[in-house]
C-alpha cells in the first residue's frame, strides 16, 4: 500500500533560544537556554550581563560552588518543526 | 560524594501570546539578596521577547543519608533493592493512566537514553524512557527544574530545556566524583515513583558502583530528585 503525504496543511514551528555558555574559575561549565531572544540583541549587551554577573557573583558552579568567571560565549540557535497533516494521507 | 545544600534560580516569563515560560539558570550564590536576583531576572528578560513574571529561589536538600524508611509527604523513600526488583512495565502502563486526558498543553516528550563511559568509549543501556511533557503545567516546570545542572544535550550540559525538544542524558564522571540524574516529582508522588522505578530497571544493566540518593524541595518539602551516583 502507497502512502502519499500532502503538505498542504503542514504546520510550521519555529522557535529560538539564546544559548549563553558560562564558565566558572574551578573549570566548570554550564549553558543556559533563554528562549525567546530579541532579533535585536547586541554583544554589547552580552558583555554588560556578563560584567554584572562577576561583579555581583550571582551565579555558581556545580561542583564546588566557584563564582563564575562570566559569559564565554553567546550564540542563537533557531528550530523549525514541521508538522505533517497525517489527515492528508490518501 | 553527598551533595550540600544549594539554592537555584527560575525566571518565568510571558511572551506576546500571553504563553509563560519557566526556566532555571542552575545554581546561584545562596547569598545572592533577593534584590540581585531580581535585577538577574529582569536582566535575562531584557534579552527577550517576553515580560518578566516571577523570579524565585528553589532549594535541593540532600537526604542521601536518610533512613530509608522514612516517608516524606507520603512518598516511601525507596531503597537499591526496591528500585532494581520493581516491575518496569506495571509502572510504565501507571504513567500512562496519570497522563492528563486534555492534550490541549501537550508538548512531546522528552526522550531519556542511559548511557555511561568505560574505557574511553560510551556504553548505551538498553532502554530508555519518554517523560512527557506539558506546556503550562506544573510538569513543564518540574521538569525544568529537575534536569537542572545534569542534563547533556547533544553532549553539552545545559541548564534549561527548551520544550520540544529531544535530548540525551548521559553519565559521566564530574571531577570523578559522580554524575547524576534529576527527575521530577512534585506534579505527582506516584508519577515520580513511575519514573524512579523507570530508571531502577535500566540500572540493571548499569555497572557496579551506580546507586541512588533522593533529596527533597524545602520549600514544598516534597521528594524532588533523584541521583544515580557512580561511587568512587
Amino acid at each position: 500500500m502507497k502512502f502519499d503525504i500532502q503538505r498542504f496543511n503542514d504546520t510550521v514551528e519555529s522557535s529560538e533560544v539564546l544559548q549563553t555558555k558560562f564558565t566558572f574559575t574551578d573549570g566548570d561549565t554550564r549553558t543556559v537556554n533563554i528562549p525567546n531572544p530579541r532579533n535585536d540583541i547586541t554583544s554589547a549587551e552580552i558583555a554588560t550581563l556578563s560584567e554584572w554577573i562577576v561583579a555581583n557573583n550571582v551565579l555558581i558552579g556545580d561542583q564546588a560552588g566557584a563564582p563564575s568567571e562570566g559569559i564565554e560565549s553567546a550564540v542563537i540557535v533557531g528550530t523549525t518543526r514541521i508538522r505533517l497533516d497525517l489527515n492528508a494521507v490518501t | 560524594m553527598a551533595m550540600t545544600n544549594k539554592t537555584t534560580l527560575n525566571i518565568k516569563m510571558t511572551d506576546t501570546n500571553l504563553k509563560s515560560k519557566t526556566f532555571n539558570v542552575g545554581y546561584v550564590n545562596p547569598e545572592s539578596s533577593d534584590g540581585t536576583l531580581r535585577e538577574f531576572g529582569a536582566q535575562i528578560a531584557s534579552l527577550t521577547d517576553m515580560s518578566l513574571n516571577e523570579v524565585y529561589r528553589t532549594n535541593v536538600e540532600d537526604i542521601t543519608n536518610a533512613s530509608t524508611d522514612t516517608s516524606i509527604s507520603g512518598f516511601p523513600l525507596l531503597t537499591n533493592s526496591q528500585l532494581l526488583t520493581t516491575n518496569s512495565q506495571t509502572y510504565r502502563t501507571k504513567i500512562k493512566e496519570l497522563l492528563p486526558s486534555d492534550d490541549a498543553y501537550y508538548f512531546g516528550d522528552i526522550q531519556l537514553s542511559f548511557s555511561y563511559s568505560s574505557g574511553g568509549s560510551t556504553i548505551t543501556l538498553r532502554r530508555s524512557i519518554d517523560i512527557p511533557v506539558f506546556y503550562n503545567a506544573s510538569s513543564f516546570q518540574d521538569v525544568i527544574d529537575a534536569f537542572n545542572a545534569v542534563l547533556y544535550q547533544n553532549g553539552q550540559k545545559i541548564s534549561s530545556l527548551s520544550i520540544p525538544s529531544t535530548g540525551s542524558i548521559s553519565f559521566e564522571d564530574v571531577d570523578d566524583k559522580y554524575s547524576s540524574i534529576i527527575i521530577n516529582s512534585e506534579v505527582d508522588n506516584e508519577f515520580t515513583e513511575a519514573v524512579i522505578n523507570e530508571i531502577g530497571d535500566n540500572l540493571k544493566e548499569a555497572p557496579q558502583g551506580f546507586t541512588y540518593n533522593v533529596s527533597r524541595d524545602q520549600t514544598t518539602n516534597k521528594v524532588k530528585l533523584i541521583y544515580i551516583n557512580k561511587q568512587n
